[in-house]
């Protein structure tokens, strides 16, 4: 691993892997947005494909019906928090808790749009070359301590997170910036090295708080500007939180913010017990819902479920330079003998949408090509395999994590793949193997490797799809592919960018190297007198409670 | 008595002396680099060097361990890796959340299961004594997950008397955090008690059929005097040593149950560690429960002698 480092880092452009736990990553970056940036607002955003519903078919948005109530402690059930320093924040629980105290220059909207009435800046904009953004700070922000937030907390903050001696894992992510100039106390200035069209979504990442710039001791001096105060981090326990003492933002009753008395995030690693603690009414909501458990917490009365398309897939991979899958023709074959609903019935409780071999789904909007559900064609699996020289049938191992739903799935896709005269031998190794010093996952003819969401597509491409890209598993190189890609990662033109991302996907779904069955949704759960309650994002870490009340 | 005594103190020091050589050599063969764990995975050469020069990792092994145990001896019990903050009081908390829990459990199910042990013994081979011996076998086969998840679902869910979950507030006091033990506390009896239930019944059958008990009754003592001067004072040692041994059971290796009402504990303070290859963490914790184990031991020890006066003998 240590000696692929400086590669990963380089390439590390977008953010931190889905790779140890799926959990872990579902949290890491990023969300499904189709967008570029509010600041190109004018080119339209995309919100058709991402509205909430809830399990049980109702709306969920149940807004405040009369005025917010102040007072009392709202509970949050989650795994649990590690560390309180932001630049080495490393799962969903971290964020969860960091969320609540600190906040972004940029907030990433339920829309998985940048929100500038919720973020830092208060607005920003580009250069046309997209090379130099301009970020407004607002000016009536306070840290906890009492100190004014100023531009020279922004670079601070941004500066530690590339810097590379302090070692983030968003130092690849940021090493695109070349300097950060604060002209006056208001303003700051990125200079990028290259363009970049989705930087206001970088600046979105978990890792990005804005930290006070006298901070000394990151994992024990918690001064934010957060609507509430970190008062007791207590490890694999708790975080106890109270109302910071002048929050920038009021109520609807002309107040400063928050209503509540204060937040207590319990820690639980069992999922079972966070749901018994929502039942049960000890915890008021949970977040990343396992979809096992969506279905009972919807068929309880006092609890609202939430659900919306994500990005979050597991890419069931076929090596293109070696063995029976060099052949397109075996690629093909593999994918017309897979029913992919029933890898997402089975494996997701039907919670998701079913895939189309491509690592961009629906969660994009417009960027998703959206053409029928591939059909599950055994006579046309058999026929290929035949002209590919395999009439007599074809032999191959899956090597893949013993975690998560993935045994269950290679099962399933064992027997259909038998149908068509496949037989697959399953190889289970342990997760820390599969991604360990080894790199199974970039080794094994075929395997299956989970990914997190992404802010928006191009991770995927640059990270593990293009020719020689570090998280490569097939070994997949196509001139046309790595062209298309090259091209829409600098294509500041929002149609444009639509055009070139549906050729790439037209690319994977005729001779790429991917079986994708689905496209899982972000799930959350809340009690019925949180109110306004939880609309989540594709991946809900949006979720910050500085306008929740308790109707009790 | 006194050479007794300190002889046993002396081979509890080396017991937690043999213990601490073999928790630092386990937590040697973990896989994975402590100081790239401290610095992170996106940190430089360099920064895992200064680290490990800082934490002495580049001295001989040996050393090594003498720093850690005296650091131990000390009350320098390091930094978690994974939160950066002290590691003592993180474990003395879980400890002491653990030691209400146990106490609990113990009140439950020690009476309880010498009540059922001794009824069934009176009654061998009586229909009451097949079903206390079925009860008893029954719970000590179900694993905990289970019994826990139907105590939440009758007792939370159902009739709402007590909270689903158990995680209980930092500073609140035993009464405060009552109502959150008793699901656990119940859970964790229901394995125990029908191992002391059996182990209560057998020794007490043996102690029943002996010669000096059926002469108590020949000169004519009323039977509950047998029972309590005779019997019970013979028939209870077996048990005592198992009630004892059992603490450090309940103190550090309630994994489950803690993790099905999220109670927080040392149990699942260590797994958590071991999880995260929290090497501080991982290492105080398994001494404070193997400190635990020896004193409850030793206290085992002091009260056969109370009880048996042919040790105190020797």
């Amino acid at each position: 691993m240590d000696s692929k480092l400086p590669e990963l880092m380089s390439e590390y452009s977008k953010g931190g892997m889905s790779r140890r736990e799926f959990m872990k990553a579902a949290g890491v970056l990023g969300l499904s947005i189709s967008g570029m940036a509010a600041f190109l607002a004018s080119c339209g955003g995309d919100t058709a494909t991402t509205t909430a519903s809830t399990v049980a078919g109702e709306t969920t948005t149940t807004m405040a019906a009369g005025a917010a109530k102040r007072g009392g402690i709202l509970v949050h059930a989650q795994p649990p928090a590690q560390r309180m320093d932001p630049a080495f924040f490393a799962t969903i629980g971290d964020d969860s808790l960091g969320r609540q105290w600190l906040e972004q220059l940029v907030f990433l909207d339920e829309d998985s749009m940048p929100d500038p009435e919720r973020s830092l800046a208060e607005s920003w904009e580009a250069t046309p070359d997209g090379k130099t953004y301009t970020f407004k700070v607002r000016q009536n922000v306070t840290f906890h301590d009492g100190k004014a937030l100023t531009s020279a907390d922004v670079k601070f903050s941004f500066d530690r997170y590339r810097d590379p001696e302090v070692g983030s894992a968003v130092v690849g992510l940021y090493a695109n910036i070349a300097s950060i100039e604060t002209p006056d106390d208001y303003t700051v200035v990125f200079n990028l090295t290259e363009p970049n069209p989705d930087f206001p979504l970088d600046l979105t990442d978990y890792h990005a708080k804005i930290v006070d710039s006298a901070t000394t001791d990151f994992d024990t001096q918690f001064n934010g500007t957060g609507a509430f105060m970190l008062e007791t981090f207590a490890q694999g326990d708790r975080g106890i939180l109270k109302p910071a003492p002048a929050y920038w933002k009021n109520g609807d009753d002309g107040q400063p913010l928050p209503y509540l008395d204060g937040l207590e995030h319990i820690f639980l690693e069992e999922p079972t017990a966070q749901v018994d603690a929502l039942r049960g009414g000890q915890a008021h909501y949970l977040t990343y819902v396992s979809a096992e458990f969506a279905k009972t917490l919807a068929d309880d009365a006092n609890i609202t479920v939430p659900t919306k398309a994500s990005n979050v897939h597991f890419a069931f991979y076929m090596r293109s330079d070696r063995g029976p899958a060099a052949d397109v023709k075996v690629r093909q074959a593999l994918r017309a003998a897979t029913d992919r609903n029933a890898l997402l019935q089975i494996a997701a409780q039907g919670f998701g949408t079913t895939g189309r071999d491509t690592p961009i789904g629906p969660a994009y909007g417009d960027f998703y090509l959206d053409v029928p559900e591939p059909v599950r064609d055994v006579a046309k699996a058999k026929s290929l395999l035949t002209e590919a020289g395999y009439a007599d049938g074809l032999e191959i191992t899956l090597t893949t994590q013993n975690t998560l739903k993935v045994p269950d799935m290679a099962t399933i896709w064992k027997e259909q793949l038998a149908e068509a005269g496949v037989t697959v031998n399953i190889e289970l190794v342990p997760v820390e193997v599969w991604y360990g010093a080894d790199n199974l996952w970039l080794e094994a003819d075929f395997g299956i490797v989970d990914w997190a969401p992404r802010a928006y597509p191009q991770p995927y491409l640059t990270l593990a799809y293009v020719t020689g890209a570090p998280w490569n598993s097939p070994h997949y190189s196509d001139p046309e592919l790595d062209e298309l890609a090259a091209k829409a990662g600098m294509e500041l033109d929002r149609t444009k960018r639509i055009d070139l991302y549906h050729q790439i996907q037209e690319i994977f779904m005729d001779r790429g190297p991917l079986m994708v069955p689905y496209f899982a949704d972000a799930i959350v759960a809340f009690r019925n007198e949180m109110k306004p309650g939880l609309i989540p994002n594709s991946a809900p870490d949006n979720i910050d409670a500085h306008d929740q009340w308790l109707d009790v | 008595m006194l050479r007794y005594l300190l002889r046993r103190l002396g081979l509890i020091i080396l017991t937690v002396l043999a213990a601490s050589l073999i928790i630092f050599a386990i937590t040697q063969f973990l896989p994975g680099d402590v100081a790239r764990l401290i610095v992170g995975q996106f940190a430089t050469e360099q920064a895992v060097e200064n680290v490990r020069v800082e934490l002495g990792l580049d001295k001989p092994i040996h050393i090594q361990y003498l720093n850690w145990l005296g650091g131990f001896v000390t009350g320098d019990w390091g930094q978690s890796l994974t939160s950066r903050v002290p590691v003592r009081p993180l474990v003395f908390d879980r400890l002491w959340n653990s030691s209400w829990l146990a106490f609990l459990a113990l009140l439950f199910y020690v009476p309880l299961g010498i009540f059922l042990g001794v009824l069934a013994a009176l009654r061998r081979d009586k229909p009451s004594d097949s079903v206390i011996t079925a009860f008893g076998m029954t719970f000590a086969g179900i694993p905990e997950f289970v019994t826990g998840l139907v105590l939440i679902s009758v007792f939370a869910f159902g009739f709402k008397w007590l909270p689903a979950n158990s995680s209980i507030a930092p500073g609140a006091t035993f009464w405060e955090a009552l109502p959150q033990l008793i699901l656990p506390a119940i859970t964790v009896s229901l394995v125990s008690l029908g191992y002391i239930t059996r182990m209560t019944r057998a020794s007490t059958v043996k102690v029943m059929d002996a010669d000096y008990t059926r002469a108590a009754y020949l000169k004519g003592l009323p039977r509950y005097q047998v029972l309590l001067k005779h019997v019970l004072r013979n028939s209870l040692l077996p048990t005592v040593t198992v009630i004892f041994m059992g603490i450090g059971w309940l103190i550090g290796g309630l994994i489950v149950t803690e993790q099905v009402f999220g109670y927080p504990g040392l149990g699942r303070l260590i797994v958590g560690a071991v999880q995260k290859q929290d090497l501080p963490l991982i290492q105080a914790s398994s001494m404070v429960v193997v400190t635990v184990f020896a004193i409850s031991n030793l206290i085992a020890d002091l009260l056969y002698v109370v009880l048996n006066p042919r040790i105190r003998l020797q």
